[in-house]
C-alpha cells in the first residue's frame, strides 16, 4: 500500500505502534486499577490523559520493533482500552452515578471509535484511487512548480486541526463528561456525550462526502507530470536512488547538474532526498514505482547518469532506448566502484587512468572499452597555479593535515608528531601559513588536541596573513586557491589539490623509506616527502618558488588520477554531448517504438 | 443462501449482538451478557476458521476480530463495574484478566507463527541436503487468526458473573477472574519457555551450520531463482539438466513458496531470504551462477558477489520484451536456444554485445512419442493466456481484454473440445485478472461436454495434445511451434495484426486474432483443415531450436565447462589467493 507508512505525506496515525504508545495505554490501565483500589475515580481519568495527549499532538515517531508488532495496539485499539479503563474505573468506584449519563458516554466513546475507523478507511481508499504518486519540483505542471502535496484533509478546511486529531480531541469531551457524571452533575454529561457523538458523526460524514465520488475530484496528477516531462523533452537524466544517509552522493553533482547545457531532468526514486536539493534549479521528479518511472522517461531521453550503484538502478536500465553510464560520486577506491554489477551500464565514467587500472586489476567481466576517463568536474572551482605578479609577494603555505583516525593503523596524521614543528618551520622561512585541521583532530588522542591548540596559538601570534581556515563547506577549496604550496597527510586532500597542479609536500610521520612510501600511496608520487626530521622542508619551500623540479611529475600524476588537463566541468559537459550523440546513433538504429516502453 | 446475503446477515447479526452486549453490560444483565458473549465468540471462531473472507473489508482490517474481541473484553470489564460497583477487588481483577486475555490472544498467534517458522527451518531453509546439528525442516502449517482455547477462555468471566448473579454469589466472578489470570499467566510462561528453547540456537548459528553443509557439498554450479508463487516450474525445467551435468550443483531460491515443490528433486536446495544469506552461501567452490528468471532486481544480490561467472539462462524462448531487455547486460553471458534468441539481443537498444550471447539449444526436450489422442474424438483446442506480468507496460495478456470473446467463440463451435489454461501467476498482481480467470473458469465448467479448465502444470501435455491453440506472446508460442501445433495469438492493447507481427516476429508462424469472433473461426477452420502455416512453423522451429536440438545436454555441458574456464582465468589473474 502506498504512502501509508513512513515518509508519506498523509499520516493516518495508525499501524505505527511503538512501545511508548503501549506504555501510555499501560498507564491508563494502571491508573484505572489504582482508582478501583483506592475508590478515587479522578485517578482513572487523569491516567487516560497522557495517551490521549500523545494521540492529539502525535508527530511521527520511529516505527516500532516489528517483531512485537502484533502484540501492540494501533490507534483505535489504544483509545478503546484507554477509554474502557477509565469508564470501568469510574463505574466501579462509588458514588454510583446515573445510568443514563453513563450509557450516553459509552455510546459517545463508541461513536468516536467508529468515526475514527471510517475516517481512516475513507482516506485509505482515496489514496488507493488517486494517481498522485509522482512528486515534482522546478517543473511546470498545470501551473504549479511543485506538488502534489499530501492528501487534502477535509477537517483542515474548517479547523486548524486534521481529522484524526479532532477525533482525539473529542475524547476529551468524553473524559470531561465522565468526571462530571462521577461528580453527580446533572444534564451536562449527556450534553457532552451527545456533542462528542454528533461531532464524530459529522467528521465521518465529512470524510465520506469529501472522499467519495461526489466529493473532491480524485487527484490524477501523474498524467500531468508525465505530460510536463514529455514537453520538457529531457535528453539527459540524472537518476538517483539511495538510503537517506546517501543523499550527498547526488549533491556532489549539483553544480554539474545545474550546468548541463541540454534539457536535463533529475529522477529520484525516494522523496527523502528532496530537502537536500532545495537549491537545485534543474527539474526534479520523484518516481517511486516502476510504472511512474516509465511515465517520466519519454522517448527524448538519450542518456541516463547514475551517481550510485543500487539495486533499483535495474528498473531504469531495463528501459530500452537511452544509454546508461555509471558516474559514481567521488572516491573511486571503494569496492562499489568495481562491482560485477557495473556490467549493466553501457559506459562507466571514471576520473582518470588510475580508476581504469583498478578495473583491470579486478577482472569481473567488465569490458575495459566501456570505461571513460572524464575527470572530476566537482573540482572545477580549484584554480591552476598562476605566475606571481608582484615580486615581493610572500609565499602562502596551506597546512591541511588529517586526523588521527579511530585506531592506530588508520592514523596518517602528522599533527601530534610534527605539526607544531612544521608550523614553526614554515613561519621561520618567512612564508604565510594557513592551517586547516581536520574537524575531528584530537577526537581520539589528547596529544593531537594539544598540538592543534599549540599551532593555533602560534598562528594567532604570527598574524600578517597567517591564520586558521574556518570549517565551512567551501573553505577548503578557497584555501587551495589562495595557497602556493600544500603540506598535508595521506588523504583525499592531496588528490583534490593536485587539480591545481601546485607543489605539495606529503608528511611521512613513520619515516617509511621514500620509494616504499610512494609505492604504497601513488598520490604522493609527485610530492616532496617530509620525514619526522623535517630536513626537506626548507629546500622544498625554496624549490616551490624556484626551480620546481617536480612540476612535470605533478602534471602526469594529476592526469593519471583526475583525468586530462583543462576545465573539468567543461570537459564533463562535452563528454555528455558526445554521449548523447552516441546514444542518438544507437537509438536511430534501434527503431524503438514511440510511446511503447518495451 | 448467496454469499453476499450470508455476509449481510452475519454482519447484521454481529452488530446486533454487540449492541445487546453494550446494553447487557450497562444495565447490567449478566445472564444476557453471557448468552450473547457465547454467541459472539462462537461466531468469531466459525468465521475465522471457515469463512475468513466473508465479512466486509472494514470488519477484516481496522474493525477486525482482534478489535471486536478487545471490545468484548472492555465490555466484560464494564459489566463487572456495573454489576458489583462496590467490590473494587472483583472489578480490578476483571480489568487485569481482560488485559491479560487480549495480550494472551495476540501472543498465541505470535508464538504459533514463530513455532511454524522454526519448523520450516527458521532464518533459512533447505531440502535434499543434510545439515549437521539441525532438524530436517518441514513445511510450515498455516496459523489460524484466533486460538480456540484462549477465545473460549474469554467466556469464563461472563460465566462467572452470570453464575454469581443467578446464585447470588458474587465471589463466583472473583473465582472466574482469578482462574483467567492464572491460566493466561501460566500459558504465557509456557510459551515463553518454549520460545526460548526453540531459539536457543541463534539465527547466525543456524545460517553457519547450513553454510558448513554447503561447504562440504562444494557446489560448482549454482542456480539462483526468484519468482512469484507458481513459477517454480522455471527451476524444475533445469533440474534434469543439472542432474545430468556431472558437477555438484546447488539451487538457491529466494522465496519460501518454491521449496515444497523442489523437495526430493535430486539437487540440493537452499532458501536464502536475505542478500547477506546469498553472500554467505557462495562458498569458494562456486564458479558459475545460472539465472532462470530475470523479472526482479533480486538477481543483483548474487551478481554482485565477486568472482563468479553469471549466466542468464531463462526458461524458454519467446518474443517477450524480457528476452531482449538491456538489463541482460549485467550477466557475463546470456544463453539462448537458437538463432531466434540470439537475434533478439542483436537489437541495438538492448546493448548486449553479440559475443556475450551463446546458443545452447532448447532446454525443454521434445516428446519422443506422439501424444495420445484426445478422448472423445473431437479435436482439442487450448486457450492458454499468459498472466498480467509485473508491469502494465509489459503486460501482454489477453485474459481480461479478450478472454471472454475467445472462449465464447471456441465454445460456439460444436466440433472442438475446449481446454482453458490460465497461467499460474494470473491475478498475483492485479485482482481483476483473478476475477476474470474465475469467471471464465466457471463459464467453461458450465459449458459441460468435455470442456475443461486445466491446471498450469498440465499445460505442456495439453499443448502436445492440441489441434489448435490460442495463446499470448509467451514461451508457449515457441513451444507450439516446436510441437508443430497450429496457433493463434490475440491482438491486444489496441494493436492491429500488422503491429503485433512487427513487434513479435515469431507470430509469423501463426494467426493473429484481431476481429473476434470471425478471426477465431477462420483460424480454427485453417488449423483443422489446410493448415497453411505448417511450412512457417517448420522454418521458425529451426530458428528457435537451432539445427541440433537433440544435442542439448552435450552443448550445455560444454558451455558450462567453458564458462568455468573463463571464471578460472579471471581468478588466476585477479586474486590468485582467493579461489
Amino acid at each position: 500500500m502506498r504512502r501509508l507508512l513512513g515518509d508519506g505525506p498523509f499520516d493516518l496515525g495508525q499501524d505505527e505502534p511503538d512501545l511508548l504508545d503501549l506504555a501510555l495505554v499501560g498507564v491508563a490501565v494502571a491508573a484505572a486499577l489504582i482508582a478501583l483500589a483506592t475508590d478515587v475515580w479522578p485517578i482513572a481519568l487523569i491516567g487516560a490523559v497522557p495517551g490521549l495527549l500523545a494521540d492529539l499532538v502525535r508527530v511521527q515517531r520511529i516505527p516500532a520493533l516489528r517483531r512485537v508488532r502484533r502484540v501492540l495496539l494501533d490507534r483505535p485499539q489504544r483509545s478503546l482500552v484507554r477509554n474502557g479503563a477509565a469508564i470501568v474505573a469510574v463505574a466501579g468506584t462509588p458514588p454510583d452515578e446515573a445510568f443514563f449519563d453513563f450509557a450516553a458516554l459509552v455510546v459517545a466513546v463508541m461513536a468516536v471509535h467508529l468515526a475514527l475507523t471510517l475516517y481512516t478507511s475513507y482516506a485509505r481508499r482515496r489514496l488507493e484511487e488517486e494517481r498522485a504518486d509522482l512528486q515534482w519540483r522546478n517543473l511546470d505542471v498545470e501551473g504549479r512548480r511543485r506538488g502534489p502535496g499530501p492528501l487534502p484533509d477535509p477537517v483542515r478546511r474548517l479547523l486548524p486541526l486534521d481529522g484524526l486529531r479532532t477525533l482525539a480531541a473529542l475524547e476529551l469531551l468524553v473524559l470531561a463528561g465522565l468526571a462530571l457524571a462521577a461528580s453527580r452533575v446533572a444534564v451536562l454529561p449527556v450534553v457532552l456525550a451527545a456533542t462528542a457523538a454528533l461531532l464524530a458523526a459529522a467528521i465521518a460524514a465529512l470524510a465520506a462526502r469529501t472522499w467519495s465520488g461526489r466529493g473532491d475530484p480524485v487527484r490524477n496528477t501523474d498524467a500531468a507530470v508525465a505530460a510536463a516531462v514529455a514537453a520538457l523533452a529531457p535528453e539527459v537524466v540524472f537518476y538517483f536512488s539511495s538510503p537517506a544517509s546517501g543523499t550527498y552522493a547526488l549533491t556532489v553533482w549539483s553544480n554539474v547538474i545545474d550546468a548541463v547545457r541540454r534539457p536535463a531532468l533529475v529522477v529520484l526514486r525516494e522523496p527523502i532526498h528532496l530537502d537536500a536539493l532545495a537549491r537545485m534549479t534543474a527539474p526534479i521528479v520523484v518516481a517511486p514505482t516502476v510504472a511512474t518511472l516509465e511515465a517520466v522517461t519519454p522517448p527524448s531521453v538519450r542518456v541516463v547518469l547514475y551517481p550510485t550503484n543500487v539495486v533499483r538502478n535495474n528498473e531504469m536500465v531495463r528501459i530500452p532506448g537511452p544509454m546508461h553510464s555509471f558516474i559514481g560520486h567521488g572516491d573511486s577506491d571503494k569496492v562499489g566502484s568495481f562491482s560485477p554489477l557495473n556490467r549493466m551500464y553501457d559506459e562507466i565514467w571514471v576520473a582518470g587512468r588510475a580508476a581504469v587500472d583498478r578495473y583491470a586489476a579486478v577482472d569481473e567481466g567488465i569490458d575495459l572499452s566501456v570505461l571513460r576517463a572524464v575527470g572530476r568536474p566537482q573540482l572545477a572551482e580549484i584554480r591552476r597555479a598562476v605566475p606571481p605578479t608582484e615580486e615581493d609577494q610572500r609565499l602562502v603555505v596551506l597546512y591541511a593535515p588529517t586526523w588521527e583516525g579511530f585506531f592506530d593503523e588508520a592514523d596518517y596524521s602528522s599533527v601530534a608528531r610534527m605539526g607544531e614543528r612544521i608550523a614553526r618551520g614554515v613561519l621561520e622561512s618567512g612564508a604565510v601559513l594557513r592551517f586547516k585541521p581536520h574537524p575531528l583532530t584530537g577526537h581520539r588522542l589528547p596529544a593531537a588536541a594539544k598540538a592543534r591548540e599549540a599551532i593555533e596559538d602560534l598562528l594567532r601570534r604570527a598574524g600578517e596573513g597567517s591564520g586558521v581556515v574556518p570549517n565551512t563547506p567551501d573553505a577548503l577549496y578557497t584555501a587551495f586557491n589562495e595557497a602556493d604550496v600544500l603540506i598535508s597527510d595521506i588523504s583525499s586532500v592531496i588528490t583534490d589539490f593536485l587539480a591545481s597542479r601546485k607543489p605539495y609536500l606529503v608528511t611521512n610521520p613513520r619515516d617509511v623509506p621514500d620509494a616504499e612510501f610512494r609505492a604504497l600511496f601513488p598520490s604522493s608520487g609527485a610530492a616532496e616527502l617530509l620525514g619526522t626530521d623535517l630536513a626537506a622542508l626548507p629546500g622544498a619551500l625554496a624549490d616551490a618558488v624556484g626551480t620546481d623540479p617536480r612540476r612535470a611529475a605533478r602534471e602526469a600524476l594529476a592526469e593519471y588520477l583526475l583525468g586530462a588537463e583543462g576545465d573539468p566541468l567543461a570537459a564533463f559537459l562535452d563528454e555528455i554531448d558526445r554521449f548523447v550523440e552516441r546514444a542518438d546513433l544507437r537509438i536511430r538504429t534501434s527503431d524503438v517504438p514511440e510511446g511503447v516502453q518495451l | 443462501m448467496t454469499r453476499s446475503l450470508l455476509r449481510d446477515v452475519v454482519t447484521a447479526g454481529l452488530a446486533i449482538a454487540y449492541v445487546v452486549l453494550v446494553l447487557a453490560a450497562l444495565l447490567p444483565v449478566p445472564l444476557l451478557f453471557l448468552v450473547f458473549a457465547v454467541l459472539v465468540v462462537l461466531a468469531e471462531l466459525w468465521l475465522s476458521r471457515q469463512m475468513p473472507e466473508l465479512l466486509p473489508p472494514l470488519l477484516r482490517t481496522q474493525l477486525g476480530v482482534r478489535f471486536r474481541l478487545l471490545s468484548l473484553d472492555v465490555l466484560t470489564a464494564l459489566l463487572a463495574a456495573r454489576f458489583v460497583p462496590d467490590r473494587s477487588l472483583i472489578v480490578a481483577l476483571a480489568v487485569v484478566a481482560v488485559v491479560l486475555l487480549h495480550g494472551g490472544r495476540d501472543a498465541a498467534g505470535v508464538f504459533a507463527r514463530r513455532r511454524e517458522w522454526r519448523r520450516g527451518g527458521g532464518p533459512v531453509s533447505w531440502r535434499n541436503l543434510t545439515v549437521r546439528g539441525l532438524p530436517v525442516p518441514g513445511d510450515p502449517r498455516p496459523v489460524g487468526e484466533l486460538s480456540v482455547p484462549l477465545a473460549l477462555l474469554t467466556l469464563l468471566l461472563p460465566l462467572g458473573f452470570a453464575v454469581g448473579d443467578v446464585t447470588d454469589r458474587p465471589w463466583a466472578a472473583l473465582v472466574a477472574g482469578a482462574v483467567v489470570v492464572a491460566v493466561v499467566a501460566l500459558y504465557l510462561v509456557g510459551r515463553v519457555v518454549q520460545y526460548v528453547l526453540l531459539n536457543r540456537l541463534s539465527h547466525d548459528a543456524v545460517r553457519e551450520r547450513l553454510q558448513d553443509a554447503i561447504e562440504r557439498l562444494a557446489p560448482q554450479v549454482v542456480v539462483h531463482f526468484s519468482g512469484r508463487r507458481g513459477t517454480v516450474e522455471q527451476v524444475l525445467l533445469w533440474v534434469p539438466v543439472l542432474r545430468g551435468l556431472g558437477r555438484r550443483c546447488l539451487v538457491v531460491v529466494r522465496e519460501p513458496t518454491h521449496i515444497a515443490a523442489l523437495d526430493g528433486c535430486g539437487v540440493p536446495v537452499v532458501f536464502a531470504p536475505r542478500s547477506q544469506d546469498v553472500e554467505l552461501f557462495m562458498v569458494p567452490s562456486v564458479r558459475l551462477a545460472l539465472y532462470p528468471s530475470d523479472v526482479t532486481n533480486i538477481n543483483n544480490h548474487l551478481i554482485r558477489v565477486p568472482g563468479i561467472f553469471d549466466v542468464l539462462v531463462g526458461h524458454g524462448d519467446s518474443d517477450e520484451p524480457e528476452n531482449r531487455s538491456p538489463i541482460a547486460r549485467m550477466y557475463d553471458e546470456v544463453w539462448v536456444a537458437g538463432p531466434a534468441g540470439r537475434e533478439r539481443y542483436a537489437w541495438p537498444a538492448s546493448g548486449v554485445p553479440a559475443a556475450r550471447i551463446r546458443e545452447i539449444g532448447p532446454v525443454r526436450p521434445l516428446p519422443s512419442v506422439p501424444a495420445p489422442p484426445a478422448p472423445g474424438g473431437r479435436p482439442t483446442v487450448l486457450y492458454a493466456p499468459t498472466w498480467e506480468n509485473v508491469l502494465d507496460s509489459t503486460d501482454l495478456s489477453s485474459l481480461v481484454e479478450r478472454g471472454s470473446a475467445v472462449l465464447e467463440a471456441l465454445l460456439a463451435r460444436q466440433d472442438v473440445r475446449v481446454l482453458f489454461a490460465p497461467a499460474a501467476p494470473t491475478g498475483s498482481r492485479l485482482a481483476e485478472y483473478a476475477t476474470a480467470r474465475e469467471a471464465l473458469a466457471r463459464r467453461v465448467t458450465a459449458a459441460g461436454f468435455e470442456h475443461e479448465v486445466i491446471a498450469p502444470e498440465q499445460i505442456p501435455a495439453a499443448l502436445e495434445q492440441a489441434a489448435f491453440a490460442v495463446l499470448d506472446v509467451s514461451p508457449l508460442v515457441s513451444e507450439a511451434i516446436r510441437l508443430d501445433v497450429p496457433f493463434a495469438v490475440c491482438a491486444v492493447r489496441g494493436r492491429a495484426a500488422g503491429a503485433m507481427r512487427a513487434m513479435f516476429p515469431t507470430l509469423g508462424a501463426g494467426a493473429v486474432l484481431e476481429h473476434l469472433p470471425e478471426d477465431v473461426f477462420l483460424a480454427v477452420d485453417d488449423a483443422l483443415g489446410p493448415d497453411v502455416r505448417a511450412p512457417q512453423r517448420a522454418a521458425f522451429r529451426r530458428r528457435i531450436d537451432g539445427e541440433d536440438p537433440g544435442g542439448f545436454a552435450e552443448r550445455f555441458a560444454g558451455a558450462v565447462t567453458e564458462a568455468i574456464a573463463a571464471q578460472q582465468r579471471r581468478r588466476a589473474f585477479a586474486r590468485p589467493s582467493e579461489r
